[in-house]
């Protein structure tokens, strides 16, 4: 026997071979329907069927993700829209003029992929050395305003241009050659993408002088 | 969302490890391509970093506002790549060979394989709005409520799509196993009085 009644069961049928919730005194006509009507419990048999392989494809692409070069692009992205926010940050002018540098050195030039594990290095006070386990970063001094991110897990190092009036904001205290307007700095960056510490690159042939 | 829209990189980096693998899995399913997915799952993130502010919680959750934008994405790539992405089409799908209807064990096994991997190809045949309503509900489990604030859809268009699209995928599957078909309710099954404008 077929229900003569179109497709009055369909909507409850389908959510049940869903395994969704339906409501009781429904899900009890259905089954009633079900004993007497070939063509809805057709119609069951096929949903299961969909409901079945849906499943399993769901199932196989469980483990499915972006790959990490997708997470770190997105992350350093994050990083470099908050260096060029004014309003994300509070420092000075010559904070700003540091990340614009460092946004345009990322972009240029190749980044020196430094990827730190256990024991996680601490920043030293005062600016001492920065360390990473038993190693020592020569010549890095942290930044005044890594005292309050989170320990350095991971990072890169970055060489970027600075302004010589920059400096100071990193708390170096350095006095170029007359004509300088530019040094090279090494930076570290942390996994959130912030700077943690500044290394000068004393090499007369990279310090770019003005006319 | 607000501290991501207050610029906290730590925010940021959760929610995209909390919720990197829904997006990707949606694009993943919508596109059945790997490299779409990745680039839809980044685009989605970069806008969420520039659109943070503009998350509303009265209209749903994260998850679905997410998705809602990886659905837009989605959309444009297909339209930035009409002619060059070709789905498979009917006749296409319809030359694969038959699936052994019943077989014991292995074969049995074999069979559900080959079952779920002529599902996913079928899934991409299906027009885009019963795709995504199939995806969203059945393969992303999100409620109808969750699927409608994504696809910007009352609930029971929702719904109406998703059947929809499980009775055009249940046809294919019946005709490949060498099962008699059952009708297919059509769009005059959609509820009087929805608009939808998604």
């Amino acid at each position: 026997m077929n229900c003569t009644s179109r497709r009055r069961f369909d909507e409850a049928i389908v959510e049940l071979a869903r395994g969704a919730s339906v409501r009781a005194e429904v899900a009890r006509e259905v089954e009633h329907h079900l004993a007497v009507c070939d063509r809805c419990a057709a119609v069951l048999r096929r949903e299961r069927l969909v409901t079945s392989g849906l499943r399993g494809l769901a199932g196989m692409a469980a483990g499915a993700g972006a790959s990490h070069a997708t997470r770190e692009r997105v992350l350093a992205a994050f990083a470099a829209r908050q260096e060029r926010q004014p309003a994300a940050w509070s420092f000075s002018p010559a904070w700003l003029a540091a990340a614009a540098a460092l946004i345009l050195a990322s972009i240029g030039s190749g980044w020196a992929a430094w990827h730190v594990r256990t024991p996680r290095p601490q920043l030293a006070a005062g600016g001492a050395p920065l360390t990473h386990g038993e190693r020592v970063l020569e010549g890095f001094i942290p930044l005044p305003a890594a005292g309050g991110m989170p320990d350095l897990e991971s990072g890169y190092i970055v060489r970027v241009d600075l302004p010589v009036g920059a400096l100071p904001a990193f708390g170096i205290e350095f006095i170029p050659d007359p004509g300088s307007i530019q040094v090279q700095a090494d930076l570290v960056v942390g996994q959130d993408g912030q700077p943690r510490a500044i290394r000068l690159v004393l090499d007369e042939q990279n310090s770019r002088s003005g006319p | 969302m607000s501290r991501i829209a207050a610029g906290e990189a730590q925010a940021f980096a959760a929610l995209f490890e909390r919720r990197q693998a829904d997006v990707f899995r949606f694009a993943l399913h919508m596109s059945q391509s790997p490299s779409i997915a990745e680039d839809v799952t980044q685009e989605v993130f970069l806008q969420v970093m520039r659109d943070a502010g503009r998350f509303d919680p009265g209209r749903g959750g994260v998850a679905s506002w997410l998705l809602g934008i990886a659905r837009n994405f989605v959309r444009r790539r297909f339209e930035d790549e009409r002619g060059r992405f070709v789905p498979l089409d009917e006749q296409e799908f319809e030359r694969e060979p038959k699936v052994a209807p019943r077989q014991d064990g292995a074969l049995e096994r074999l069979a559900r394989t080959e079952r779920i991997e002529l599902l996913r190809r079928a899934i991409v045949t299906l027009p885009l709005r019963y795709r995504e309503a199939v995806v969203l509900c059945d393969l992303q489990e999100l409620t109808y409520a969750e699927a409608a604030s994504s696809l910007g859809c009352a609930v029971g268009t929702v719904r109406s799509r998703l059947h929809r699209g499980r009775a055009l995928l249940a046809a294919k599957m019946m005709r490949l196993e060498g099962l008699p078909g059952v009708d297919i309710p059509d769009d005059r099954d959609r509820p009087r009085g929805v608009r939808c404008f998604a």
